[in-house]
């Protein structure tokens, strides 16, 4: 069974994540403030944390480097829509996702099912084929039905997307892993090749569904 | 002190006309008291004219001009008679004391109208404190009008508050009101006997300040009353309804079937939508009233931005129609501002959309900026009503539930405006409002 702890101060939101985390079969561990998670996911190691960026006690982002100090469990943000710079700074520290609050349960249900995922196949080869609308991808043979032509570089953006779905995919790191470790800032390249990834394998380029901007962020790619 | 026109004319007739009538005199041979009494007549005289000092000179010359001419010895400025020199004096000493009444009269009675234009200009002040349309601005105004200044500023904690003519932090005088008040006059100093009235001045400018402050509270105080009422209302109407469905739900009196339960549900989460969007609107106001917008500006490009901001919109927004150019330049904003600005603009345009005929989005690059247009076909804003429309909780006659606070519009020009960029509205041709949303191009 999967463990989670919910690290947040407020008790109506905790108990609705617990019940709902709990209906759907996961472990729940509750933490009230920064201290307790640390102390909490030490003693019970989770395999998922939540956490809240506004805590009584200590910085959200301490905490995550907390963790990260020992752990690679992967870590979702809740934040609210305010606190733009905390949720850079918290993706920054090591967090693998974010929620902005108010959200729906669906909206973190399905961020868990990302991260946790991702978590699981970084260490198998991940699925061969995937769907992207009407495309269906071949990511082993690089090829595409109904016939679509890909560049290299489109190639090992989209496949970089699409090895983890559903999951936020920083700017930096895939300009670090499609173009190498020297770029980091040249967001108009991915700007650029996003663009045309959505026009050869979108169904409508100016609403995309699939191959998701979060704008100042990264990039996701939305099963 | 008397004019100097009146000066001058004294002067002239101290120079010219006592040696004319001395002249007069010795031709027709008269007696010298005629003589002194004739003298005496012309000091009075230029004292009338030009005060003190020509009538001194006339007294001066004229009893040098009688010592010459008519005491004996005749021609010399020696006197050697009892009768001779009792008439020059009598002459200058009645001649000096003329002079000096006469003058003493003339200064008081200028002193006396000053005093009464004083007193008008004071009474127009203090009645244009408390009528005047900008009371301030007229008593600094009458200020530098009536003593002839280049401008009057009045300078609080030395940064101008109001001023007539160019305003100016230092000048030729400054008359310190109170505390952090300050009058500074630019043109001349005042002087020693207009002081008082400048100083008067400067209180009733400091009142009127003050005044101008507390009516500014008084209207803000309205402005709160309002907005309260509003948001009370906009806050109250969809807790209302979620509590209800909630509420409904726990009740163990009734039970529901699965369809009336799940309408239940549905009704306290869009309520429960409806609450999170407008208090997320509010905090964007208080934070941006505030000052405590926490803004990143980023490149972004419209096409990313916009797509999501009609997600948001929920169903009605899949019926807008997208026109952005492919090359078209990033801009330079903070994404979840900018997402902010667009879900309240466009979901103000599908508000006032026919059903048939929805919004559309265009974007292009103009004059080194980035344009994107929403264009709606509804009823549109007479021109005298556009900028009433950027008014917290204007609503321009529409008194449905489903409109919000009407804070949309201001919030989204404040938030357009901090992040450096325009938001105004046109007419779309053939009828209908186009919002203008003009923003810094972005660096890459």
């Amino acid at each position: 069974m999967t463990r989670i702890l919910v690290v947040d101060d407020d008790p109506q939101i905790a108990r609705a994540l617990r019940i709902n985390l709990r209906a759907r079969q996961y472990d729940v561990d509750l933490a009230p403030d920064g201290a307790t998670a640390l102390k909490t996911a030490a003693a019970h190691p989770p395999d998922l944390v939540v956490l809240d960026l506004g805590l009584p006690d200590m910085d959200g982002a301490d905490v995550i480097r907390g963790l990260r100090g020992w752990t690679t469990v992967p870590i979702i943000v809740l934040s609210g829509r305010a606190e733009g710079t905390d949720k850079v700074t918290a993706l920054d520290a090591g967090a693998d996702d974010y929620v902005t609050k108010p959200f729906g349960v669906d909206e973190l249900l399905a961020r868990i099912r990302a991260v946790t995922r991702r978590a699981h196949t970084t260490e198998g080869s991940g699925p061969a084929t995937v769907t992207l609308g009407q495309y269906t991808i071949d990511l082993t043979d690089h090829t595409i039905t109904p016939d679509q032509r890909l560049t290299p570089t489109e190639w090992q953006l989209l496949e970089r997307l699409l090895r983890n779905p559903g999951k936020l995919i920083t700017q930096r790191s895939l300009l670090h892993d499609v173009w190498g470790p020297q770029y980091g800032t040249e967001t108009n390249y991915l700007r650029q090749y996003m663009a045309r990834l959505r026009r050869k394998l979108e169904d409508d380029p100016t609403r995309p569904r699939h191959l998701i901007t979060e704008p100042g962020m990264g990039y996701r790619y939305q099963p | 002190m008397l004019s100097r026109r009146r000066l001058i004319a004294g002067l002239v007739a101290a120079a010219a006309g006592v040696p004319l009538l001395t002249l007069l005199a010795y031709r027709i041979d008269l007696a010298l008291p005629d003589v002194v009494l004739l003298l005496v007549a012309a000091v009075v005289v230029v004292a009338l004219l030009g005060g003190l000092w020509p009538a001194l000179m006339a007294a001066v010359g004229g009893f040098l001009l009688l010592n010459f001419y008519f005491t004996a010895p005749l021609y010399s400025l020696e006197v050697n008679t009892g009768e001779g020199l009792l008439a020059l004096l009598v002459f200058f000493g009645v001649a000096f004391g003329v002079s000096w009444v006469v003058d003493l009269a003339a200064r008081r009675t200028r002193q006396a109208d000053r005093a009464a234009a004083d007193a008008r200009t004071l009474a127009a002040v203090a009645g244009g404190v408390l009528t005047g349309p900008d009371p301030l601005h007229g008593l600094l105004t009458e200020l530098r009008d009536s003593y002839g200044l280049d401008s009057v500023t009045l300078v609080e904690a030395g940064t101008p508050v109001a001023s007539a003519g160019d305003p100016a932090v230092d000048g030729d005088a400054a008359i310190a009101v109170d505390g952090s008040l300050t009058l500074v006059l630019r043109g001349r100093a005042p002087s020693a006997d207009e002081w008082q009235v400048v100083r008067a001045f400067a209180a009733q400018a400091a009142v009127a300040l003050r005044q101008q402050r507390l009516a500014l509270a008084a209207e803000g105080d309205r402005v709160r009353t309002a907005l309260l009422a509003a948001v009370g209302h906009d806050l109250r109407t969809p807790l209302a309804s979620a509590k209800a469905a909630v509420a409904g739900l726990l009740s163990e009196e009734v039970s529901f079937d699965e369809q009336d339960r799940h309408e239940l549900l549905e009704t306290a989460d869009e309520s429960l939508d409806r609450l999170a969007a407008l208090v997320a609107n509010l905090l964007d106001m208080s934070r941006l009233q505030a000052g405590t917008l926490g803004m990143v500006p980023v490149d972004v490009g419209l096409e990313d931005i916009v797509p999501r901001a009609l997600d948001e919109l929920g169903p009605p927004g899949r019926r807008v129609a997208v026109d952005l150019p492919d090359d078209l330049a990033v801009v330079r904003a903070d994404p979840g501002l900018l997402d902010r600005v667009l879900v309240n603009v466009v979901g103000n345009a599908l508000r006032y959309s026919p059903p048939d005929h929805p919004p559309e989005i265009t974007g292009r690059v103009f004059d080194g900026r980035v344009e994107l247009r929403v264009v709606d076909h509804g009823p549109g804003i007479p021109v005298a009503d556009r900028e009433r429309v950027f008014l917290p909780f204007q609503r321009l006659g529409d008194r449905d539930n489903h409109t919000g606070v009407g804070l949309g519009l201001a919030l989204s020009r404040g938030l357009t405006e901090a992040m450096g960029g325009t938001l105004t509205p046109e007419d779309t041709p053939g009828g209908g409002l186009t919002m203008i949303l003009s923003l810094p191009m972005g660096t890459s």
